[in-house]
């Protein structure tokens, strides 16, 4: 892919038309600055994204946030819609983390009143909260358990009193897709997410204490509860083994279903099947199911770090109340506008967030960067089926960055801003250093000029927990 | 010849050849132990882990083969150290693991990847392909 294939649309807008390559169905278009673009060339993404505009039954545009780099097969960062009568649903276009999302929860107290006490409070949450690769979380689960909790998500989470009756109001889908089947999820994955629940694992996932450091929109900020300087907590993490192993099950039979119902594939984890078929539903269905364990997994999460909080603060700040959940790896069917006609669809955010008007889009940096909380804008659903970007976007290889970054020099560089770190694996630290990552600001302020969400507030980490 | 780690810039591509399929399968199996990164505790032992699959072809079984060693790997909190093949054919493979025991992995694998992977025979004679791992 060259830069001379793109057509430049607006300053924050470029688009690949159809016409340019062939098998394409329909235009790619991407969010960014010319500086991003030429970034973006770098790595296959936008070769990616061009496959993708060639998927059975896609329409609009095959559309990529300024967040882009290069995934398998579907790009990171990418959304693409597809006709629910006639289109495919694909687990590449969704990825291996079924339902990775972001959730905020807010505290009742400003950080001048606890700052003295954020080391202690960071650790607590990384003893309390397990991290890392082979720390099991507190619960394990048996078959009958472990059905409801896939079929339920936070519902189930509420009911054996994990989650706060309230927390269900305040998250993307309720925290729950009605369309899981457990049965539709194998007896392999079910073995490898069953005492995974309420785990991060490690590499981008994280727990971070956070303080509001801007507030660009006083009257949403106040309405979601938020204030300048408030202590707040983003949980970053997914669906865990249970989820990536239903996307390797299903990767297996799609390939086998694409051969059958004649999609040809420029790559494997192209693989599809159409939505109606018998192995799209079946996917379908066990993909809700891992959704809404990732959903009861940061419920689970959240009810260690209110735990954590109050056996370091103690009941007189008040506990931690959930602000807003959503999910950046999904499939969901939604009603949107194409060519003036309203179409049942099935859209595809692989590292995209929904963002319907007035709804909370969260948006983490790296750590030691900004992270930001967003609004939905009207824009957003003619400019992108209602999607917005979903983190700064990695710029560096993990090779790279473990070449490149000194562990020690990162620690200090981070304790001079003020960021207390507990990480169990310092190799995994320094691959996820904030230079890994483009800059978070510049994503926003494409996503804000392009009118797809608008900036509600800015947070800074003070306390970072990593696996 | 030892498997490579190349660049990928959220995940981590994998470079692995060899004279055969089996060394190509030990090649691979190598590489991604050393990318999970596994943590023995003291006083472990070796056990042996027995596995049998089949796939549609050798680079279809190669995957398979890759992701029964991670479910392997984070199902018995363990990881492998060689491989024994008592049958190995393009679509089908009859194996024991060397297994150790792991108190914990410095890297998440969520999956072993199709992207890019294709094993194809070099000028030389010799197979290689490459594996993404998801991380």
């Amino acid at each position: 892919m060259e830069k001379s294939d793109l057509r430049k649309i607006k300053d924050w807008l470029w688009e690949i038309p159809r016409e340019s390559k062939p098998d394409m169905k329909v235009p790619a278009r991407v969010f960014a600055t010319e500086k991003m673009i030429e970034e973006i060339l770098e790595d296959r993404s936008l070769d990616q994204l061009v496959n993708v505009a060639g998927l059975p039954g896609i329409v609009g545009h095959a559309v990529a946030m300024p967040d882009i780099h290069e995934g398998y097969g579907f790009p990171v960062g990418g959304v693409a819609a597809f006709d629910a009568e006639n289109g495919i649903i694909s687990p590449g276009g969704i990825g291996y983390d079924i339902n990775c999302g972001v959730r905020l929860l807010c505290s009742e107290v400003g950080l001048p009143e606890i700052r003295s006490r954020v080391p202690e409070l960071g650790k607590a949450f990384y003893q309390e909260i397990p991290s890392g690769v082979g720390r099991a979380g507190r619960l394990k689960l048996s078959d009958k358990e472990l059905d409801q909790i896939l079929l339920k998500g936070v519902k189930r989470m509420v009911e054996l009193g994990y989650a706060d009756p309230e927390d269900s109001l305040n998250a993307e889908e309720s925290g729950y897709l009605s369309t899981a089947d457990p049965k539709m999820v194998s007896v392999r994955a079910k073995d490898r997410g069953r005492d995974q629940l309420g785990t991060i694992g490690a590499g981008n996932h994280f727990v971070e204490l956070e303080e509001i450091e801007e507030i660009f929109d006083k009257e949403k900020a106040e309405k979601l509860g938020l204030f300048l300087n408030q202590v707040v907590v983003l949980i970053h993490t997914g669906s865990r083994g249970l989820g990536h192993q239903v996307a390797t099950d299903y990767i297996k039979i799609m390939m086998a279903a694409a051969a059958k119902y004649d999609i040809v594939l420029k790559d494997r984890e192209l693989a599809s099947a159409p939505f109606g078929s018998e192995e799209g539903q079946a996917y379908f269905r066990a993909m809700s199911a891992a959704a809404n364990f990732a959903w009861a997994n940061r419920e689970l999460v959240s009810w260690e770090a209110r735990r954590a909080w109050k056996s370091v603060l103690g009941e007189k700040t008040g506990g931690l109340r959930l602000v807003y959940d959503v999910a950046h790896n999904i499939a969901k069917i939604e009603e949107h506008l194409v060519d003036g006609k309203k179409r049942k669809l099935v859209v595809h955010r692989k590292g995209a967030t929904r963002a319907f008007p007035d709804q909370p889009v969260l948006v983490p940096g790296s750590m030691g960067t900004r992270s930001y909380l967003l609004s939905g804008e009207e824009a957003a659903m003619t400019e992108s089926f209602g999607s917005s970007c979903h983190g700064a976007g990695r710029r560096m290889s993990r090779t790279e960055a473990r070449k490149t970054i000194v562990a020690g020099e990162l620690r200090q560089d981070l304790a001079a801003k003020d960021v207390v770190v507990f990480a169990g694996s310092i190799a995994g630290l320094v691959e996820e250093a904030p230079e890994a990552y483009k800059d978070v600001d510049e994503v926003i302020d494409v996503i804000q000029n392009a009118g797809i969400a608008s900036k509600v507030a800015k947070m800074r980490p003070v306390a970072v927990i990593k696996g | 010849m030892p498997y490579k780690i190349l660049g990928h810039t959220a995940d981590i591509r994998l470079s692995v050849e060899g004279k055969d399929l089996e060394e190509v399968f030990k090649d691979a199996l190598k590489g991604m132990v050393f990318i999970a990164g596994p943590r023995e505790p003291e006083d472990s032992k070796e056990t042996a882990r027995k596995i049998k699959i089949s796939a549609g072809d050798r680079t279809g079984l190669l995957v398979d083969f890759l992701n029964e060693v991670l479910f392997g790997m984070e199902k018995n909190y363990e990881f492998y150290t060689d491989v024994d093949f008592k049958e190995l054919s393009s679509t089908k493979l009859v194996a024991s693991l060397k297994a150790r025991p792991a108190i914990r992995f410095e890297r998440n694998i969520k999956a072993v990847t199709y992207h890019e992977a294709e094993i194809r025979e070099k000028e030389n004679g010799f197979l290689s392909t490459t594996i993404v791992f998801d991380i």
